[in-house]
């Protein structure tokens, strides 16, 4: 089924580009709020669903393919989750494979041995 | 970059590995097909993405109107008009004076010409609140030449504009200085402080970069000057601090290694990049070379913790709000920055201030707000904006544009700029934009 954009009214800070406000200086009055805001909305989601806490969660940001990786450490299970998000099926999963090489690499480097999951 | 074809005379298609993404150029839907569907597509219709993608608005009927008078219709249902209403904000040239002596810089600097004086100064705040009485915010941003080079005037405008917003009812006064860090007395400094200012400060980059084009006026660099400066704006409380950075011949081709360096070095985390301004009659800078990097850059200055904005960002916020994002120098509520110049003149363009067409007295302003028109922009000028996948992000060149490239036709750099921030959009749908 062909995917839609996804709709977005909030971009990271508002900052309407539009705007001849801000080609030229600094109009930062919308900036102080957004961390606290991320945060009340993130204390409400605990609130509604089971979860756990994660430390030392990374995202890297890569632009051939555009696309988000979160890698954080399993914090359950000896291992360490790789999710990525290309914004296609094919971006995302070449985004996935080459996280997923990188942990491995970093791995043998740090002469880490990989264990065969079970089939 | 592969440039997108036109599928069913109305909506660009653009092929990456298999896949593809839809762009309707006038209401900025798009939808990305796999590779799967990108087959069924080259089918005989109609097939179940064919039949989809109709259930999603993409249908192969023709187009019921040139693309350029479809966008015309498509503002005007969404209520978008051109037309400024207003002046909310003055960008206030005090001086031309300058402590430095930019290759680039869109204004005549040290030519000897009188500053601002008080008298002035009054007449023009007095106007922009007058023009706002009963809203929430006007805003004021000093600038030359080095506006700090006239800071008394800098005070008497702050005190008197407080007297004003109390008069005329104006709920807020947005204060903002562009400088470019060289002087930074500690009286401005508490003054900034206590009027809770966002600094800009116009850097380049590191020292290398920042000297090709940015010098003092004695030809010396001043990189060790500003950098003190910027740690002082840094380390007092309540002001917002960032920087201004063009993009040059000596930048582009290392926009990410220099946001690196602002970040990490000069420790400021906010980031705007000009737009470029054809002031030589033409962009000086290659335009989807400009995208990219700008896009690098932003996941650069992303990724360190800070924010970076240009006008990339149009493209990603018109095709994730489905609006366009086509008006220059115009606020979303139809007002206008104008810059305040010595000698009682206005100009209604907030980036040209020698323009004869933007120039009017304060009077000639206040007797025919219809003057204001001048800066309202002629939505793509020229049959080729409607073959343009940028036409509801670009809209063709601003009457700024307009007048210092002499025509209506977007100087080629700009376009492919636009159509390269385009084509870099439509792939990128993961929100941290």
């Amino acid at each position: 089924m062909p995917k839609p954009r996804k709709e977005k009214q909030n971009h990271l800070i508002y900052a309407d580009v539009v705007d001849s406000k801000s080609k030229a200086g600094v109009w930062m009055g919308e900036r102080a709020s957004f961390r606290e805001k991320q945060g009340r909305i993130l204390e409400a989601l605990k609130e509604r669903t089971d979860w756990v806490e994660l430390s030392d969660a990374i995202m890297v940001i890569s632009t051939e393919p555009a696309g988000l990786t979160v890698i954080v450490p399993n914090p359950t299970l000896p291992g360490v989750i790789v999710l990525s998000d290309g914004g296609s099926p094919a971006a995302s999963a070449q985004l996935q494979a080459g996280a997923e090489e990188q942990v491995r690499a970093v791995m043998a480097e740090l002469g880490i041995a990989e264990e065969e999951t079970a089939a | 970059m592969a440039a997108p074809l036109l599928l069913w005379g109305k909506y660009f298609q653009y092929d990456r590995a298999g896949e593809a993404v839809l762009l309707d150029p006038v209401t900025l839907e798009s939808v990305l097909l796999d590779s799967g569907e990108v087959a069924d597509l080259a089918g005989v219709s109609p097939t179940a993405t064919h039949e989809a993608l109709a259930g999603l608005g993409f249908t192969q009927d023709g187009p019921a109107a040139d693309r350029r008078e479809a966008l015309h219709n498509h503002l005007h249902a969404l209520g978008f008009d051109p037309t400024p209403q207003r002046i909310s904000g003055l960008r206030v040239v005090l001086t031309d004076r300058c402590n430095m002596a930019c290759t680039y810089c869109f204004v005549d600097t040290n030519t000897g010409k009188p500053d601002m004086t008080e008298e002035e100064l009054a007449t023009g705040l007095e106007f922009l609140f007058e023009q706002n009485a009963g809203q929430e915010e006007v805003s004021i941003q000093w600038f030359g030449g080095e506006p700090t080079i006239r800071f008394d005037l800098m005070k008497y405008g702050d005190e008197l504009a407080d007297t004003l917003a109390a008069r005329y009812g104006v709920a807020r006064v947005r204060r903002t200085v562009v400088t470019n860090g060289a002087r930074l007395t500690d009286e401005a400094l508490d003054h900034f402080v206590q009027r809770e200012y966002g600094v800009g400060i116009s850097i380049d980059g590191p020292p290398g970069i920042n000297s090709a084009n940015r010098l003092l006026l004695g030809g010396q660099p001043a990189d060790d000057r500003i950098r003190r400066n910027v740690g002082r704006l840094i380390a007092a409380e309540g002001l917002h601090v960032g920087c201004n950075l063009t993009p040059t011949a000596s930048n582009i081709g290392r926009l990410a290694e220099t946001v690196r360096w602002i970040i990490e070095d000069l420790g400021l985390k906010f980031i705007y990049v000009n737009t470029p301004i054809p002031t030589g009659g033409e962009w000086r800078v290659n335009g989807a070379d400009l995208a990219r990097e700008l896009y690098e850059a932003r996941l650069t200055a992303l990724g360190k913790g800070g924010m970076l904005f240009s006008v990339l960002d149009r493209a990603f916020q018109a095709l994730d709000t489905r609006r366009p994002m086509l008006f220059d120098h115009m606020q979303g509520d139809r007002s206008l920055n104008a810059a305040l110049l010595p000698g009682n003149r206005v100009s209604v363009c907030d980036i040209n201030f020698t323009e004869p067409s933007f120039v009017h007295t304060v009077d000639e302003l206040r007797q025919n707000p219809g003057l204001l028109t001048v800066a309202a922009k002629k939505v793509a000028p020229i049959p080729a904006c409607g073959d343009c996948p940028a036409l509801a992000i670009c809209g063709g060149p601003s009457r700024n544009e307009q007048a210092l490239i002499g025509g209506d036709t977007p100087d080629p750099q700009m376009c492919a700029f636009y159509t390269s921030t385009v084509a870099i959009a439509v792939w990128d749908n993961t929100g941290v934009q």
